[in-house]
């Protein structure tokens, strides 16, 4: 039984629209917070997150927040990552040096390739409403077959590229490459585009997703 | 296989004091009306991106835009781009705060370039949207960077500006014609072919659609979004007729279902 959703307050990004969209998308009560005993005991956490892995991580550990985060993660409670903070469940990331991540699904972050398979330039940050393809449906969330050839709003430099493919749950196509868009295993859901910036489909992504934690 | 994101179609609000305007070449403002109602609408109807730009804010060295960017945001669930007014990173802070996803920065960055460094350092590149007026020079083949809203000269050259804001951080550039600005007799295709050629980070066009096939001209010449304002705030086009334009023409846009 999910009683509110506790989002994530490090610092980092614009938890506005997070919290506006939960709240469209949503008739629980929608809590912010920085204190780790309220991420620790929540029912359902959002992760979000803009900007740079190591800024992120450092904020997240200055406010002692990695292990209430990780004892959430552990009880088997539900958490989504949004962008950046669907990054940060990585092991390490290679953006700007070397920074280690949540580590609770393992992986690497690393930059977009520049070139398509056609060797042409790329333009990054890939900045647009990316087309999904779901690679697995082996996480217990029926819905996200739903997201197939949809478009969300995705903005980027850097993916997600987890360690075990059964990890992997969604990408899109940019130039021949495939982009990480959805990684998740049990309780743990991260996607790369924004839900709060997707118009009526990213509302829709976040209502389903919380009837399906219920 | 694609090499491109679907080409993002946006709405551009020009806003003075708590207005939505619109000129010709950045000139003869007429007021439209209330800038959040107009935001809402073009959200409804499937814009991809809202762009709201004071532009009279660096003139008078303050902004209006904090509170009309939290009343829109409440109600629209798409990127909200803010420009006009921006001076430092704690103007930055308070428009994110508020609501905006990236900010957009003309004058300033001009004024100092290192400001975009500090702003994508921050936030990210993806955050900072560098925003060039350009017009062309006498020569006709090269443009010049103007600032104020095309009110200031800079002597600064368009495709050298452009280098060089993409390599201080600017994770995509805004490029308005002032010479095609309000005209709807198209876009200037040439210059934004050039710009586009020049760096790898989006462009975004603006200034001069009119016409079906101008969207089409400024797709091929390399825009990776386009900006559209009186087509929209004068009801001459709706989102809904410019993705149909786009498909006719076969170009990529996100296909809401």
């Amino acid at each position: 039984m999910i009683k509110s959703i506790t989002i994530v307050d490090y610092g980092i990004g614009n938890i506005f629209s997070v919290r506006r969209s939960l709240e469209v998308a949503s008739d629980k009560p929608i809590k912010v917070s920085s204190v780790a005993k309220d991420i620790s005991s929540s029912d359902f956490l959002v992760l979000p997150g803009v900007g740079a892995f190591g800024v992120a991580m450092q904020a997240l550990a200055e406010q002692d927040l990695i292990h209430a985060i990780k004892e959430h993660v552990k009880k088997g409670k539900p958490i989504l990552g949004i962008c950046l903070g669907m990054q940060i469940f990585a092991s390490c990331s290679e953006e700007f040096g070397s920074h280690s991540g949540l580590d609770i699904i393992p992986g690497v972050v690393s930059k977009i390739p520049s070139k398509a398979l056609d060797e042409k330039t790329l333009k990054i940050p890939y900045i647009g409403w990316a087309k999904q393809q779901i690679s697995s449906a082996n996480k217990n969330v029926s819905f996200l077959k739903d997201l197939k050839e949809q478009s969300l709003y995705t903005i980027h430099s850097f993916e997600f590229k987890v360690q075990e493919s059964d990890h992997l749950i969604g990408h899109y196509d940019y130039g021949g490459n495939k982009i990480t868009s959805i990684v998740g295993r049990d309780n743990i859901l991260g996607v790369q585009f924004h839900p709060e910036k997707s118009g009526k489909l990213g509302l829709l992504f976040l209502k389903k997703l919380i009837k399906s934690s219920e | 296989m694609s090499n491109t994101p679907p080409k993002r179609l946006i709405a551009r609000l020009d806003v003075k004091g708590k207005n939505l305007i619109k000129g010709v070449h950045l000139e003869g403002l007429r007021i439209i009306g209330d800038p959040k109602k107009h935001a809402c609408k073009y959200y409804e109807d499937g814009a991809d991106e809202i762009l709201y730009l004071d532009i009279v804010a660096s003139l008078y060295g303050r902004s209006n835009l904090l509170e009309i960017v939290q009343r829109t945001a409440q109600d629209i669930f798409i990127p909200l781009t803010v420009g006009g007014g921006i001076r430092n990173l704690d103007d930055v802070s308070n428009l994110l705060k508020a609501g905006a996803d990236k900010v957009a920065i003309n004058t300033a960055a001009v004024k100092d370039p290192s400001l975009i460094k500090a702003i994508s350092n921050k936030y990210g590149s993806q955050c900072m949207v560098l925003s060039i007026e350009a017009k062309r020079k006498s020569n006709n083949s090269e443009w010049e960077v103007y600032t104020d809203c095309g009110r200031e000269s800079t002597d600064l050259d368009v495709e050298q500006w452009a280098c060089q804001g993409v390599e201080l951080g600017a994770g995509e550039l805004l490029v308005t014609s002032i010479d095609q600005e309000g005209t709807r007799k198209g876009f200037d295709n040439e210059l934004i072919h050039r710009i586009s050629s020049l760096v790898e980070v989006p462009v975004i066009a603006s200034g001069g659609f009119g016409e079906n096939s101008h969207l089409q001209d400024i797709v091929q010449a390399g825009a990776d979004a386009v900006a559209f304002a009186d087509a929209l705030h004068f009801a001459k086009y709706t989102l809904s007729d410019l993705r149909k334009i786009a498909s006719e023409y076969s170009i990529p846009v996100r296909t809401e279902s």
